[in-house]
């Protein structure tokens, strides 16, 4: 084991809250609404739930052995060859996911708030302080998780409260009953952001104080963040409408903009901004750790964060040539990434646990043999 | 030393960062737009900002000089009359404090698609301005009329919608995302108020017209114009807007007369009133059943009228309902004429026969105005009757009588 | 010309970059660390460099985009029908 720091449970649950959210807090919305039209809301639901169960294969694979991350996982199931072939196609997957996160959070300030400031500067500035916390390693990320969690939990649910006297639920209505065809087929690019990017929680577990209640952890996270998608996403509908919320790159950020309480508490969409400059940034922050954290596995490195510069200069070409626009951005989300990914979060997880349950087996019975 | 060589390079690149950012822009760059107004001219937009100097709204030393400033010029699209204006402005013109947005009629008739087009996409704009259309006018001129009592013009107009929304029935505040909803809705047509000038236009333009207690002219808050689709085609007046807000469940603090058995009239305080639109099929004709509960107070009685008797407050209740009735059905007779579902029957419709909504959604419109039947039942509660009961008009008339 | 200046003052950046973080790597005795550092490093910077200097890099997202194409026509014809905004 290359990572030496342990962290609590309640450190992790709070890390894969923050990851949930990630990105999907401000594009969620309007990936699910584009589809699913009123039922944007149900899509979701639906997503997370197969989420829950993506998670619950998840723990499972990582019951296999307790003691071994993602990388460790795939090398020892595998064999050394196959494992490393897996191995490095899961980075090189992170690596995109790593990028796409951080073009999404450039693209969002150079819409919204700071549209003369350069795309590669806002990303260059977010990269060095992810850089930052990953050269400090996991613990140090984990408590710095922990003093930012407040802000970005109480600004999400603030947000919620403070809408609530413009809901109109005939906005939504009727439920289930218009476009029923769209609205399955859109829990499929909402399954895309963040759902079946949250198998990189394994190379992780090991790392957690204690087993059973960080699986435990991993399900509340994804649960709470999940919780708040589906509220985010309902309040846009009810408040913005389906039209207005699939037309908006970023509803939230709008959504943020109605806020008005007796004409006092107005204006304050940016501090609510702030919550998912947290919550992106910490999912940028686990997304490169577990990128230079399997590198260092790959090549058999000592430390984790050894090869974390030259990582970030991939990440910063990479976000800056993923995409010449932002409609291709947003083609590529809406309908090549949750198939790209399901590769990842669904294919490789499932071959692991078939490949991991036989050996375990054969070498239970060996022992029982002996 | 090489150490140190190091560390004083790394300051000098934090240094950089010290340059300043890019978007920083100081509040005495830029001039803050509080009022926009968007008008056709030929093939041309026309495009006009109220600025407001803030010397002159918060400063101690008061000039006599106006507390704004309009500028107007054309241009193909909107984006390029906009970046024009800074031509004429002296900074840069900032969007986001904007109060209020006004189309000239004209400009309306034509389709507003292009304006909210912009108005979603332009980052700077939020949706926290009313929309409304200058009635029978430009909204070049409406922008230039000096007002009373607020300094900037737009914030006069701002302040007078959200409260003639709230304390008078006829008119009805629109904001960006509730007009881009109803207008891209299926079954359901936009409304905006309407803005006029009431007095001599001219004259609005002067400075002199502050200077005296009764403004020559002043801007005025009524009419609710109709949109089909993205164009205004008609305006509902007075009597008509009423029932709109009754409809959407608007009314938080509204009033209404009705008249006394004999002569004089009983004005009601309406406090709250609920709305509960269906929708069901009768036979194949769609069929729409409104109910209306209205909360009022007594707020004036002007006759002689026993209300200490259960029955007399009765008679009012009943009185006020069927009075709402018919307002209610002016206002849907005149959409129906317009052929204008501004009330969102057919997404009431939607919600209750969805076979039937995909069936006809096409021609809603025709169905609206010619098939479609509307009952309207209306209930008034009369709760209170204001600080005293029985009015002393009884008395004081029968004492006159008595002395002639 | 300025591409030039850009380019010369990146390398600068990434020269002292270097000299800091490779100084850790330094102490270590083993020399495959050492390899593999410098390599992905070098890699790291030509990229960067090319950027910089303003090359026109292929687009990895093109390439997905190719790879799933056929499989996903299908799906995405069907999302594309039930989209809301046309």
């Amino acid at each position: 084991m290359i990572e030496k720091g342990k962290i609590s449970m309640r450190q992790f649950t709070i890390l894969v809250f923050m990851y949930t959210l990630g990105t999907s807090v401000i594009s969620l919305p309007s990936i699910s609404t584009t589809f699913a039209h009123e039922n944007g809301w149900i899509a979701v639901l639906m997503a997370s739930i197969i989420g829950m169960l993506l998670v619950f294969m998840y723990i499972i694979i990582s019951k296999l052995d307790e003691k071994k991350n993602l990388f460790e996982l795939a090398e020892w199931i595998f064999g050394k060859w196959i494992g490393k072939a897996i191995s490095a196609l899961i980075l090189l997957f992170i690596l995109f996911l790593t990028a796409g996160n951080l073009r999404q959070i450039g693209d969002f300030l150079s819409t919204q708030i700071m549209t003369e400031t350069p795309i590669q500067v806002l990303m260059v500035m977010f990269l060095l302080t992810a850089l930052f916390a990953v050269k400090l390693g996991l613990e140090v990320t984990a408590r710095t998780c922990e003093v930012f969690f407040p802000y970005a939990f109480f600004a999400l649910l603030a947000l919620l409260v403070m809408v609530t006297p413009t809901v109109d639920i005939t906005k939504i209505q009727p439920i289930l009953q218009k476009n029923m065809v769209g609205t399955f087929e859109a829990i499929v690019p909402s399954l895309g952001t963040p759902f079946l990017e949250l198998f990189i929680f394994i190379a992780i577990l090991p790392y957690v104080k204690k087993p059973k209640s960080a699986r435990k952890g991993y399900l509340i996270g994804v649960g709470l963040g999940s919780f708040f998608l589906v509220a985010i996403t309902f309040m846009c509908l009810t408040v913005l409408g389906a039209d207005f919320t699939a037309r908006n790159l970023f509803p939230t950020y709008v959504l943020g903009k109605t806020i008005s309480l007796v004409q006092f508490l107005e204006r304050i969409e940016i501090i609510v901004a702030i919550a998912w400059f947290f919550t992106i940034y910490f999912k940028i922050v686990l997304n490169f750790y577990v990128l230079s954290l399997g590198m260092s596995h790959f090549f058999q490195l000592k430390k984790t964060h050894t090869l974390s510069v030259p990582l970030a200069f991939f990440i910063i070409v990479l976000a800056t040539i993923n995409s010449p626009n932002i409609i291709y951005y947003l083609d590529f989300i809406l309908y090549y990434w949750a198939p790209f990914a399901a590769v990842f979060g669904i294919l490789i997880p499932v071959l692991v646990l078939i490949v991991g349950k036989i050996k375990v087996r054969k070498k239970d019975n060996i022992t029982k043999t002996e | 030393m090489r150490r140190k060589l190091t560390s004083i390079f790394f300051v000098l690149l934090l240094s950089f960062g010290l340059a300043g950012c890019w978007d920083a822009r100081e509040l005495t760059d830029i001039s803050i737009a509080v009022g926009l107004g968007i008008d056709k001219e030929d093939d041309l937009f026309q495009v006009t900002v109220q600025l407001i100097d803030p010397a002159e709204i918060a400063g101690k030393m008061l000039s006599s000089r106006s507390a704004s400033t309009v500028y107007t010029t054309t241009g193909h699209t909107i984006f390029e009359a906009m970046r024009k204006l800074t031509t004429l402005a002296p900074r840069e013109i900032y969007l986001g404090h904007l109060r209020i947005v006004i189309f000239g009629e004209e400009y309306a008739k034509e389709g507003i698609l292009d304006a909210l087009d912009f108005m979603s996409r332009y980052h700077e704009m939020r949706t926290d301005f009313y929309i409304s259309i200058a009635r029978e006018n430009k909204a070049s001129d409406l922008l230039k009329i000096i007002t009373p009592l607020e300094k900037s013009p737009a914030n006069k107009i701002f302040s007078s919608l959200e409260a003639s929304h709230e304390f008078w029935a006829p008119t009805k505040g629109v904001k960006l995302d509730e007009l881009i909803a109803s207008m891209s809705s299926e079954g359901k047509e936009a409304v905006l108020t309407g803005l006029y000038v009431q007095g001599d236009p001219e004259q609005g333009t002067n400075m002199a017209n502050v200077e005296k207690a009764a403004s020559p002219a002043d801007i005025k808050v009524d009419y609710i114009g109709v949109f089909n689709g993205e164009k205004l085609v008609g305006w509902l007046n007075k009597e008509e807007s009423k029932g709109v807000n009754y409809l959407e469940n608007e009314i938080k603090n509204s009033m209404k007369w009705v008249n006394c058995e004999k002569e004089g009239r009983v004005s009601l305080e309406l406090i709250d009133s609920k709305t509960d639109v269906k929708g069901s099929l009768q036979g194949n004709k769609p069929k729409i059943t409104i109910n209306v509960e209205t909360e009022a107070n007594i707020a004036e009685v002007q006759c002689t009228t026993d209300l200490s008797k259960p029955e007399t407050i009765t008679a009012f209740e009943k009185k006020a309902a069927s009075k709402q009735e018919s307002i209610l059905n002016t206002s849907i007779e005149r959409a129906k004429e317009l052929e204008a579902d501004i009330f969102g029957f057919g997404e009431v419709m939607t919600r209750s026969d969805l076979t039937y909504w995909k069936e006809i959604k096409k021609n809603w419109n025709q169905i609206f105005a010619n098939e479609l039947e509307v009952e309207v039942k209306a209930k008034v509660n009369i709760r209170r009757t204001g600080t005293i009961n029985e009015s002393f008009f009884d008395d004081v008339k029968k004492k006159s009588e008595m002395s002639e | 010309m300025s591409k030039v200046i850009k380019f010369i003052l990146f390398t600068v950046i990434a020269l002292v970059i270097f000299r800091k973080d490779y100084a850790s790597i330094k102490k270590q005795k083993d020399k495959k660390e050492k390899r593999v550092y410098i390599s992905t490093f070098f890699l790291g910077y030509i990229l960067v460099s090319l950027l910089v200097l303003e090359v026109n890099l292929p687009n990895p997202s093109d390439w997905i985009k190719q790879a799933y194409q056929p499989i996903l026509e299908p799906y995405i014809n069907s999302l594309k029908s039930h989209k809301l905004l046309e």
